[in-house]
């Protein structure tokens, strides 16, 4: 896949694939492109060339709605929720095949609305609940804390019953309480067969729920493997530390520790 | 007394729509839209020229200029909605004007619209009515009052149902983030030029009944400021709630039409015209200062950052 603003490749040829009911980290330094591949990925901006394929069809060049609605949802770096609706809007909203939103719907078939509704808002609830976020459903979205925003974010994702969910950044700015619970969330979903990729700089989430690590520096796929293996790979510390890093181990945690406040 | 109340109905009752479209563009959608007269113009130059320069029936010159003004609505949020914030507000102020002076001196559009002549005679039918309605015991101003009103109250509710289903949820959410929509599976484009479409209709049903209203039509009476008034009477009201553009209405026009109650003595009829316009402007100032979220707003959405 490629993908240049101008003259800088962003994406330089990363291949890379993903396999279904796993959770996957894609790493590495700054600037390799995790982000830009995620929004390639999503819609959100055209590749220059290569080939994206989802669930068995090509999502190549679709657009970010229609890739969302085949089951391919992404949540984003700085959370983005829809600060002057309720929680549980920001919820209700999410709903996929909703009659209602098509225009004049309302004016038309109320009773198919009606009853969409009430089925969307029981599952809203059912998923708050679980997020414990059923306190907030009618307060504000941006009243939320940082942490709990990551939280209603993929709550809100999983309204749409997607089959893979992106997440950039899931544990960025969110306090270590809350972000274990993401992560429990994110492990059990896996479990009943949800495919998760994730861009993270905390090597201790990284190693701890990934079952599988991609390296990316400079817009390439460099490595790829068991967070073990990936661990003790020249190439990952190479472009983490420019060559000739020394001891290996203890200099690799620091910068992912720094990456990570950064 | 009674005459002042009727003006100030009627005037309001129009206005009400044309801000209750405005308030589903930018209210609702997030929409910066500066270019509205151009919907409430279409509306009045449809129906004018049908009926006089080609002598449909009222029904269907109504219905054509509701139609016209949707899919001029279209046309514009086709190239325009692609641009967000301040950068689709200089486009529609722009498109807005453009508009004006094409009806008013654009090679061969000057044979329909006749220019700065104008058009007339295209309300006779429309008070004629009155009698077949069964409404001929009210004098013609009354008639329009109830017809005006009867507008805003058919319109008010549809919009109601509308925005409280799911169709106006979505609408909310892409004025809150629209990339955070399209991450959601909605196509946002299409949304946004249906907001468009639907919001240009009503103002075009607005441009209609102000033609009713003021008798005969010129490229003047739909000056930019006609938009700015729309902006006002909504903020007034409140952005995004179901009856501020209504309430809107009736307070800003018993403020503009009540320079008539100042004494001749005081100040003369020219010199209240200028009034007015202080008055608008000073109202806008209080509006932002002392209730930014207008009256019928929460203050609470209005300091919550996204």
């Amino acid at each position: 896949m490629q993908l240049s603003f101008g003259g800088l490749k962003a994406v330089d040829g990363a291949t890379l694939e993903v396999e279904p009911g796993k959770i996957t980290a894609l790493i590495g330094p700054n600037g390799a492109g995790k982000t830009s591949l995620f929004n390639v990925v999503t819609g959100f901006y055209k590749a220059d060339g290569g080939a994206i394929s989802f669930d068995g069809g090509s999502i190549m060049g679709r657009r970010p709605h229609s890739i969302a609605k085949r089951g391919l949802v992404r949540t984003f770096q700085l959370t983005k929720s829809l600060g002057r609706m309720s929680v549980l809007e920001n919820m209700m909203v999410a709903a996929p095949g909703q009659a209602g939103e098509k225009v004049f719907a309302a004016w038309v078939v109320p009773w198919m609305i009606n009853r969409q509704e009430k089925e969307n808002h029981r599952k809203a609830i059912e998923l708050l609940e679980l997020f414990n976020l059923i306190d907030k459903k009618d307060d504000y979205a941006a009243t939320l804390s940082g942490g709990q925003r990551k939280l209603l974010e993929l709550a809100r994702a999983l309204m749409m019953e997607p089959k893979m969910i992106l997440l950039d950044e899931p544990m960025a700015g969110i306090n270590p309480t809350l972000g274990a619970r993401l992560l429990e969330h994110v492990g059990e979903l896996r479990d009943r067969g949800m495919t998760f990729v994730l861009v993270e700089h905390d090597m201790d989430v990284v190693m701890r729920v990934s079952e599988h690590v991609i390296v990316m520096a400079n817009g390439k796929v460099i490595t790829q493997g068991s967070a073990d293996e990936v661990r003790q790979n020249q190439e990952v510390i190479d472009a983490y530390l420019g060559t000739g890093g020394g001891a290996v181990d203890e200099a690799l945690d620091e910068v992912f520790e720094e990456d990570a406040r950064g | 007394m009674i005459a002042y109340f009727q003006t100030v109905l009627i005037t309001a009752g129009i206005f009400a729509l044309l801000a209750q479209g405005l308030n589903l563009h930018r209210g609702y959608t997030g929409l910066l839209n500066f270019g509205h007269v151009a919907f409430f113009a279409i509306g009045s130059y449809t129906m004018a020229i049908m009926i006089v320069t080609f002598e449909f029936g009222l029904l269907i010159s109504f219905i054509a200029a509701m139609l016209a003004a949707t899919i001029f609505g279209i046309v514009v949020a086709l190239p325009a909605i692609r641009l967000r914030t301040d950068y689709l507000a200089i486009v529609t102020i722009t498109i807005g004007e453009i508009f004006r002076l094409v009806i008013q001196s654009g090679p061969g559009v000057t044979e329909l619209t006749r220019g700065p002549r104008g058009i007339r005679g295209y309300s006779n039918e429309f008070f004629f009515l009155r009698e077949d309605l069964g409404l001929g015991f009210l004098d013609p101003q009354m008639y329009l009052l109830v017809i005006v009103w009867a507008a805003v109250i058919v319109v008010g509710l549809l919009l109601f149902l509308l925005l409280r289903s799911p169709w106006g949820r979505v609408l909310k959410g892409i004025r809150e983030d629209e990339d955070a929509m399209r991450a959601l599976g909605k196509n946002v484009t299409s949304y946004k030029i249906q907001s468009f479409a639907i919001g240009a209709a009503i103002a075009g049903l607005a441009g209609v009944l102000f033609a009713m209203d003021i008798g005969s039509l010129s490229p003047v009476a739909y000056l930019p400021l006609i938009t700015f008034q729309a902006w006002t009477i909504m903020m007034l009201g409140g952005m995004g709630t179901h009856l501020g553009p209504i309430i809107g209405s009736i307070i800003f026009w018993s403020i503009f039409n009540g320079t008539l109650f100042i004494p001749d003595s005081i100040v003369t009829g020219a010199e209240a015209a200028y009034l007015r316009q202080i008055g608008v402007g000073a109202l806008i100032m209080l509006i932002i200062i002392v209730r930014p979220q207008g009256i019928l707003g929460s203050r609470e959405e209005m300091v919550l950052d996204k």
